[in-house]
């Protein structure tokens, strides 16, 4: 069964989100899979957020931000860093994969760039096969065609 | 505590107050008060005390049963408002952005298949037989908190084990034991991972699950019991480790210095009333340099979070009162059986005391002991 | 955490974009608007064509009065292009604009999704659904406006701080201009013509540089620096260390007579060297802004450091060399009581620690002094004017170096005092043991009687005993205790008693008065100190035959080197490492001294010397006289009673510096108290007493506290320093002395004095080191009294609503390359070809050698020194472009072959010209056709034909691919503009990033260059990238109004989008505050965080590193999140 994964992007206002932003204006395609929440900084991202995302059955989770060195608070994307090498650990444990927990940087100049990124991430997401607190979908295929 | 729902006929309270007059929460904030509360309850005000935030705030110490004459199970109340209020989404923030709740919440998935045995490599465990160490969330904590290495306590645990010429059961199938949820009201949770971990232990074999946390200690011991009958016993490594030292089974060799005090855990104190064992061990490992504070036992004063919720300002004069109370008897460490009284204290002494409590450690008793373990 | 929504009667409107097609092609808009009312709180959906049209705004307002709604969602383009109207347009239709939520149905929707058209309408009906969840949980928020300060900081006041400052104070702006010089101007007052118009550039410049302090609103602070900045509520606490000028601005009107007197010449870094030299007290051009001079002091010289008197060497040095003898001898009166004697007899630390040790040779500073004091412009010193004399009688005891030093100072300060001397002539140890030809008569009498026109009574033949001294003690207010070392050791050897065996100190009293009766005709001298020098000289000029012995060898004996050096070319022979053992005696008469040889010398607890001796290695060593010079003591026995303490090793004890001795009034200094040292270290004690006892006695005495913190002077810096002011390593000069054969004959002086050319000369070799040589001279010429030397840092706070980084830029240094810049003189850089061109420049205008000053007609320029250096794959150069270098150079040939050296042949190796700017490639066709020869390619090195002192260059025509050798007279390279030095510090206070050149990072290159990372600090000029001045003055014209804009009336209105903090779950652990990098959150004296929200950018860290979830960000909470991502997520339907 070839699933449909859910992935979760929290982008940063300046660089992430503005360039999802610009691979629209550029009518790039990339997978309806990704949902991104904008948020000022990176730094704003708790690792509560990305359990929770899991927990409630996303089959990935992206942090996506500007290039070290160019935060526009100097430092929230070098603090998400921390925090996600934390949370890959916490996966690892888990059983859940590092690899379901990505941190991207993307410019605002670098549409393309998050285009490619989402359709990478989910091919890898397919690939790997549903989360297993996958929530919704799966369990329906598995009962049959939805109406 | 009896899972029949407590109601007001059931609670014996004569209104003497003296289950305020200890309380830690009222120490810090004189508004806190649980003979008000126990009235409004006697009242059948349960419903509006079931929607405020006081119930949230207990710290679930049990000093009040300890002094109560009645012995009324104010406690058990507070664990069945909660319990209520979840159900209808009236849950008090959770600290930490409730990360401990989401965890248990997805461990409580039997889909998961956790690899939590990373921090074990190189010591000696099985997959079966008659003993099993319930590591609980020591191998997440690592990850959590910035401060301090927890996975620390299970390998001292393991190497004491492996001395007293244990080889436990380690398990990746194992659960967070769920005290976190069970205590925030969360009981649908809480019985998924009990049942998980009892079917998980059961299927090792296991007759013996040691824990070195008071907390897995109390909820295997006592609230697994309520929902199924267990069949394996439950000791905590402290009375464990005690019994073998008596019995020559472990030797120590004295490190008399730094002086080190004891700070008796809610859950392995006033719940389950062991306070020799971990005394003795003491007595075993550091000798004369272990010194007693002066509110122990029965009386030790609570660390100043419960299950990872109600954490505030109180909480903080709290902890400096006890690592103050601590420092006074001279002890460089305080040494304590429950990793998350560890945790609470150690967040005190990360952060920017209220004043400055010097060369103080927070260590878990199993730490100092495999430290001064005869090869 | 709870995520039940606030208020269930809540009230949310829905409005879709069509977006003209461009949303609704793909996503099914009529589905949306039709779903939507299934969702919690929503009342009300629609479309729209056009939302941003005025058109569409109304519609939506008309439907938010008519269903009474209180949140609205907007599903359109991205809220980074419209968030803002839209929160205008429901604000307008009476709803908080903050319960607004836009949803992007057109960049992250439809366009990227359009071949999906189904999944696409699936996505957008989540992100509505979302955007619900969020609105459920949204909060109102109030509008708040702070006041900010509308005074500005600009720091650097160069072209580009001038005119922006200029700029703000039009506006209306009070502007505080920060310039680490000493005037306004910056690298532009340097340049002499500017391009392409060739203009005068201090013409163009001067009238920017006088608004700056004629301009009202303009306050100026030169040679200040900022050292500290902090972001507070009112914009920046900006803290500036104002350094010292040494005068007061308001007083000083700028005469010059200071510099016209000033005898120091330093390094003129205006001229960039060039050999030209300016005074330590100076303007650095006539121009300068403000027209204030400034003294310039760089520490505590080296020799004045060393004398324990704190001899101002370098002064009086300074003053010869100018030729101004008189007021050397002031300045050296000023810190020494007995010069004459210092100047023959002072063991001069001062060149030992003297920085042309190393470089030529110390100053022979003692014999300058001494030439100084026996000038005949000097012969008569009209007596200074004393203060009144105070009511207080002090009396010291012991007329040597010690006393006399404590008189002379207690006199200077109007405090009378009697010195009690017991010999026969004022002058101790002086007087009464140093033999003449050391110390002539009429040199120490000079002093004494200088002394005593100070008032200072002297009595001769006075010993003063116990009684005597309890006498003086209750007649006089203090008495000080300097009796010096008078009893001579001796060591009780067998035979010690026989004819001939005679003590040092006793010896050379008699030696005054003629040959001492006992002496015979074969000396020998025990002991290796000056004194028995000074024995055994004296007896070598009575004609003796004269041997020593001592303890120690050569390299260990105590006598300063001289004294040994110069006994030896009077025929002395040393026994070294020999210890006595008994008198050989003949006849009741010694007849020589048994010695052994010394293993080694062990000292005991008190520091005597215990020698260790080699058994059987005895040796007799003859003589008829054998003379004790191992050291004397203070004759305490007659005065002990007194009851002041004695140390171990015998000397007076003293309980502190001040000297005092424990018992009431009375104090101790000088070698009775120290143990032997020398002349000066006496006098140095002596002036501490004079101290102590006149504060002691309520007449304190303030010395001039010149150097305050000041460090002293390192002799590598001062050398450096001073070879770039024209000095080069030259021989010390010193005294010329009397051959041995002819001064043994008398006790004539053999040094003699130096005549005034070789003094003046040596004196000019001294390098200047602390700068200002303190002489003091400008004081006394300055009508205006405007001097003030004690002047300290003072630290100004300014509190501007925002700063103007200007600090401009550092020319690179090419010395690191192998163009021999630093090695050859005629290497020289564009920089300073600039200010050879100046009329008024080091050169008067004229294009010289350094080296030898000729006329310089082969020039060759060599372009991207430091620029481009991964073009020259050189990873000591920067990468970047300069941007400037060619046309300076164009300019530069274009001016020299103009009107300058028009028969000069100049090439230029470059690897590109750009002449970038407008006009400026019209300029660079007019001098080709000057015959300017422009060569592609850059030399590989420069080498120095050392006979011609002409340059060579070996170059590449990258065009024909020939090598060709250059010959030059001049080569002048094109160096880099770097970020100024201290732009680091500054950029780390203001917390603005750099970019990986360390120029200041602009916020966008294209679109907000002038703007930081920080929103209300603005950059300007070089700061930020090389540019040329009409870039640099355009450049800071946007930052000035960038910054005024952003000021505005002073009412900054506030993003509500902040942090805040719930007070009862805060638990003060500091983490927040920590983590915050804009010093927006505090942890307040109640115990928890409070957040300044003029300051906090809403980032969010705080609220993810906060435990307890105290503090949270508006529009970024925790329950607004999780709902949304509820409802992103993939759920059954």
């Amino acid at each position: 069964m070839n699933h449909e994964p859910d992935i979760l992007g929290f982008a940063c206002n300046w660089c992430g989100y503005a360039g999802a932003d610009g691979a629209g204006q550029a009518k790039l395609q990339y997978p309806t899979s990704i949902r991104i929440i904008r948020v000022m900084c990176l730094g704003r991202v708790d690792p509560s957020f990305v359990l929770s995302a899991f927990e409630r059955g996303y089959d990935g989770v992206a942090l996506i931000g500007c290039h070290i060195g160019d935060c526009h608070y100097l430092s929230g994307n070098v603090n998400a860093q921390t925090v996600v090498e934390h949370l890959r650990g916490i996966l690892d444990t888990m059983g859940l994969g590092r690899e379901r927990l990505r941190m991207e940087e993307v410019s605002s100049a670098e549409g393309p760039r998050f285009a490619e990124l989402v359709r990478t991430f989910k091919d890898q997401l397919v690939a790997m096969g549903p989360s297993p607190l996958k929530k919704g979908k799966v369990e329906l295929a598995e009962e049959g065609d939805r109406p | 505590m009896s899972r029949k729902p407590i109601s007001a006929s059931d609670l014996p309270c004569i209104q003497c107050n003296k289950c305020t007059h200890v309380c830690p929460q009222n120490m810090v904030d004189p508004a806190f008060t649980p003979r008000g509360y126990l009235l409004q309850a006697l009242m059948g005000e349960g419903a509006e005390l079931e929607a405020g935030p006081e119930v949230w705030r207990c710290l679930t110490c049990l000093k009040c049963r300890e002094a109560c004459p009645s012995s009324t199970d104010w406690v058990g109340l507070v664990r069945e408002l909660r319990h209520n209020a979840k159900g209808k989404d009236q849950c008090f923030e959770c600290k930490h952005g409730h990360l401990v709740q989401i965890l248990q919440r997805m461990m409580a998935n039997p889909a998961i298949e956790q690899k939590r045995l990373g921090w074990a490599e190189g010591l000696e465990f099985a997959d079966r037989g008659e003993w099993f160490y319930f590591t609980g969330c020591l191998p997440y904590f690592d990850n959590m908190f910035t401060f301090g290495s927890h996975t620390s306590i299970a390998k001292a645990t393991l190497k004491l084990l492996n001395a007293g010429g244990v080889v436990p059961v380690l398990s990746n199938q194992e659960r967070c034991c769920g005290y976190e949820c069970l205590w925030n009201g969360d009981r649908e949770t809480f019985s998924k991972l009990a049942k998980l971990n009892i079917e998980t232990i059961a299927a090792t074999g296991a007759k013996k699950v040691v824990t070195s946390c008071a907390e897995c200690f109390h909820t295997l011991k006592a609230d697994y019991a309520e929902e199924r009958e267990l069949p394996f016993e439950v000791v905590h490594s402290v009375t464990l480790f005690a019994q073998w030292a008596r019995e020559g089974r472990l030797r120590f060799r004295k490190t008399p210095t730094p002086g080190v005090t004891y700070h008796d855990p809610c859950r392995l104190g006033r719940y389950e009333g062991i306070y020799d064992a971990p005394r003795e061990l003491l007595k075993d490992v550091a000798g004369e340099s272990f010194k007693e504070m002066e509110r122990i036992r029965g009386d030790a004063l609570c660390c100043g979070v419960g299950n990872f919720s109600n954490c505030d300002s109180n909480t903080k004069f709290l902890q400096h009162d006890r690592l103050l109370e601590a420092r006074r008897t001279g002890a460089e460490v305080m040494v304590t059986t429950c990793p998350k009284c560890r945790i609470h204290y150690g967040c005190y002494l990360d952060g920017r005391p209220i004043e400055p409590v010097e060369n103080l450690q927070v260590r878990d008793i199993t730490e100092i002991a495999a430290e001064a373990l005869e090869p | 955490m709870s995520d039940k929504p606030k208020n269930p009667k809540q009230r949310i409107g829905i409005f879709i974009c069509r977006c003209g097609g461009n949303i609704s092609d793909t996503v099914d808009v009529e589905h949306l608007v039709r779903h939507s009312p299934d969702m919690p709180n929503v009342e009300f959906a629609m479309w729209n064509s056009f939302t941003c049209s005025a058109e569409g705004q109304a519609r939506i307002k008309e439907k938010i009065k008519e269903h009474n709604l209180d949140s609205a969602i907007i599903g359109s383009c991205t809220p980074r292009q419209y968030e803002e109207l839209f929160r205008g347009t429901v604000a307008e239709a009476g709803i908080n604009p903050y319960m607004l939520e836009v949803v992007n149905l057109r960049e992250q929707c439809a366009y990227p999704h359009h071949d999906e058209p189904a999944k696409a309408t699936e996505k957008a009906t989540m992100l509505v659904r979302a955007a619900v969840e969020k609105a459920r949980r949204l909060v109102p928020l109030q509008i708040r406006q702070v006041q900010v300060s509308r005074d500005v900081a600009i720091i650097g006041a160069g072209i580009a701080g001038m005119h922006a400052a200029g700029t703000l104070a039009k506006l209306g702006h009070d502007v505080h201009l920060v310039e680490r010089e000493t005037t306004v101007g910056g690298n532009m007052a340097r340049v002499v013509k500017t391009f392409p118009t060739d203009d005068c550039a201090m013409c163009t410049l001067s009238p920017k540089m006088d608004e700056m302090t004629k301009n009202k609103r303009i306050h100026l602070l030169t040679n200040s620096e900022v050292v500290a900045v902090k972001k507070v509520r009112e914009g920046l606490k900006v803290t500036v260390r104002r350094n010292p000028r040494y005068l007061d601005e308001g007083t000083c009107t700028g005469c010059g007579k200071c510099t016209d007197n000033c005898p120091a010449g330093l390094y003129n870094e205006y001229n960039l060297g060039l050999t030209s030299v300016r005074k330590a007290i100076y303007k650095p051009f006539p121009a300068a802004v403000p027209n204030k001079y400034i003294l310039t002091r760089r520490g505590i010289p080296p020799c004045r450091d060393a004398c324990p008197v704190h001899q101002n060497a370098q002064g009086y040095v300074a003053l010869i060399a100018a030729g101004k003898f008189r007021e050397a001898r002031d300045v050296i009166r000023r810190d020494n009581p007995l010069p004459s004697v210092c100047g023959r007899v002072c063991n001069h630390v001062c060149e030992t620690e003297c920085s042309r040790s190393a470089d030529g040779g110390a100053i022979s500073i003692r014999a300058l002094k001494a030439f100084v004091m026996a000038h005949p412009d000097n012969a008569e010193e009209r007596p200074i004017s004393l203060p009144d004399p105070k009511p207080v009688k002090v009396a010291i005891v012991g007329g040597g170096p010690s006393g006399l030093a404590c008189a002379h100072d207690l006199a200077l300060h109007g405090i009378r005092s009697t010195v009690f001397e017991a010999g026969d002539e004022p002058g101790g140890v002086l007087s009464l043991s140093l033999p003449r030809y050391r110390l002539p008569r009429e040199v120490l009498e000079r002093d004494i009687a200088y002394i005593r026109g100070l008032g200072v009574e002297i009595r001769t033949g006075q010993p003063v005993d116990g009684p005597r001294l309890r006498s003086l003690l209750a007649e006089y207010d203090a008495v000080y205790l300097a009796i010096g070392l008078t009893r001579d050791k001796l060591l009780r050897l067998p035979g010690h008693d026989a004819e001939g065996v005679l003590l040092g100190g006793a010896f050379l009293h008699e030696v005054r008065h003629g040959r001492p009766s006992r002496m015979g005709n074969r000396v020998l001298v025990i002991g290796g100190g000056n004194v028995a020098f000074d024995v055994a000289r004296s007896a070598v000029r009575l004609g003796a035959r004269v041997e020593m012995m001592c303890l120690e060898g050569p390299e260990d004996m105590p006598a300063l080197p001289d004294e040994v050096r110069e006994g030896q070319e009077e025929g002395i022979v040393i026994h070294h490492r020999r210890s006595p053992q008994r008198f050989e005696v003949g006849g009741g008469r010694v007849t020589g001294v048994a010695t052994l040889a010394v293993d080694r010398i062990e000292t005991d607890e008190l520091g005597r010397l215990l020698p260790v001796t080699v058994p059987g290695s005895e040796k007799l060593l003859e003589a008829d006289t054998v003379v004790f010079a191992i050291g004397q003591g203070p004759d305490v026995e007659p005065l002990k009673e007194v009851g002041f303490g004695l140390n171990a090793r015998g000397l007076i004890g003293v309980t502190d510096d001040a000297l005092h001795t424990g018992v009431d009034k009375l104090y101790a200094g000088g070698d009775a108290a120290s143990g032997p040292t020398t002349v000066v270290a006496a006098m140095g004690m002596g002036r501490r007493a004079a101290r102590s006892i006149a504060s002691d006695l309520g007449y304190p005495i303030a010395d001039l506290d010149v150097f305050g913190p000041l460090p002293k002077v390192e002799a590598a810096d001062a050398i450096a320093l001073g070879h770039k002011a024209g000095h080069r390593t030259e021989p010390r000069m010193g005294p010329e002395h009397t051959p041995a054969a002819e001064r043994v004959k008398d006790f004539a002086p053999f040094e003699s004095v130096l005549d005034e050319a070789t003094a003046v000369a040596e004196a000019a070799r001294c390098l200047q080191c602390g700068g200002c040589a303190d002489c003091r001279v400008c004081d006394s010429v300055c009508e205006a009294r405007a001097l003030r030397y004690d002047q300290k840092p003072e630290l100004i706070e300014l509190v501007v609503g925002g700063v103007i980084v200007a600090t401009g830029f550092s020319e690179y240094d090419p010395s690191r390359l192998n163009y021999g810049y630093g090695r050859y003189p005629n290497v020289v850089t564009q920089f300073q070809l600039a200010r050879m061109l100046d009329p008024i420049g080091p050169t008067e205008g004229k294009v010289v050698r350094p080296l030898d000053g000729k006329v310089a007609r082969r020039i060759v320029m060599v372009q991207c020194v430091g620029s481009r250096g991964d073009a020259q794959g050189n990873k000591d150069m920067n990468a970047y472009c300069s941007r400037v270098c060619c046309m300076v150079s164009l300019k530069h040939a274009g001016l020299i072959k103009k009107s300058f050296v028009p028969d000069a042949q100049i090439t230029i190796c470059y690897i590109d010209i750009r002449a970038f700017g407008k006009g400026y490639e019209e300029y660079y066709d007019r001098v080709k056709t000057k015959g300017v020869r422009f060569l592609k390619g850059l030399p590989a090195r420069v080498r120095q034909d050392d006979a011609t002192g002409d340059l060579l260059l070996d170059v590449e025509d990258q065009h024909t691919a020939r090598r060709i050798e250059l010959r030059a007279d001049l080569v002048v390279l094109a160096t880099a503009t770097e970020p100024a030095r201290g732009t680091e510090d500054l950029v780390r206070m203001l917390t603005v990033s750099r970019d990986e050149s360390g120029f200041i990072r602009e916020f966008h290159p294209k679109i907000r260059p002038t703007d930081s990372s920080v929103k209300n600090v603005m950059v300007a000029g070089c700061s930020q990238g090389p540019k040329d001045i009409t870039d640099t003055i355009s450049q800071s014209g946007s930052a000035a109004a960038s910054l005024a804009a952003y000021l505005g009336d002073g009412f900054i209105t506030l993003n509500p989008l902040v942090a805040h903090v719930d007070a009862d779950r805060c638990r003060a652990c500091g983490r927040c505050e920590e983590s915050c990098e804009f010093q927006a959150v505090v942890v307040g004296p109640n115990l928890h965080a409070e957040v300044e929200e003029a300051l906090c950018e809403g980032c969010g860290k705080c609220s993810v590193i906060c435990p307890t979830g105290a503090i949270r960000v508006f529009g970024a909470h925790d329950e607004q999140i999780e709902g949304m991502m509820e409802a992103l997520r993939t759920h059954e339907s």
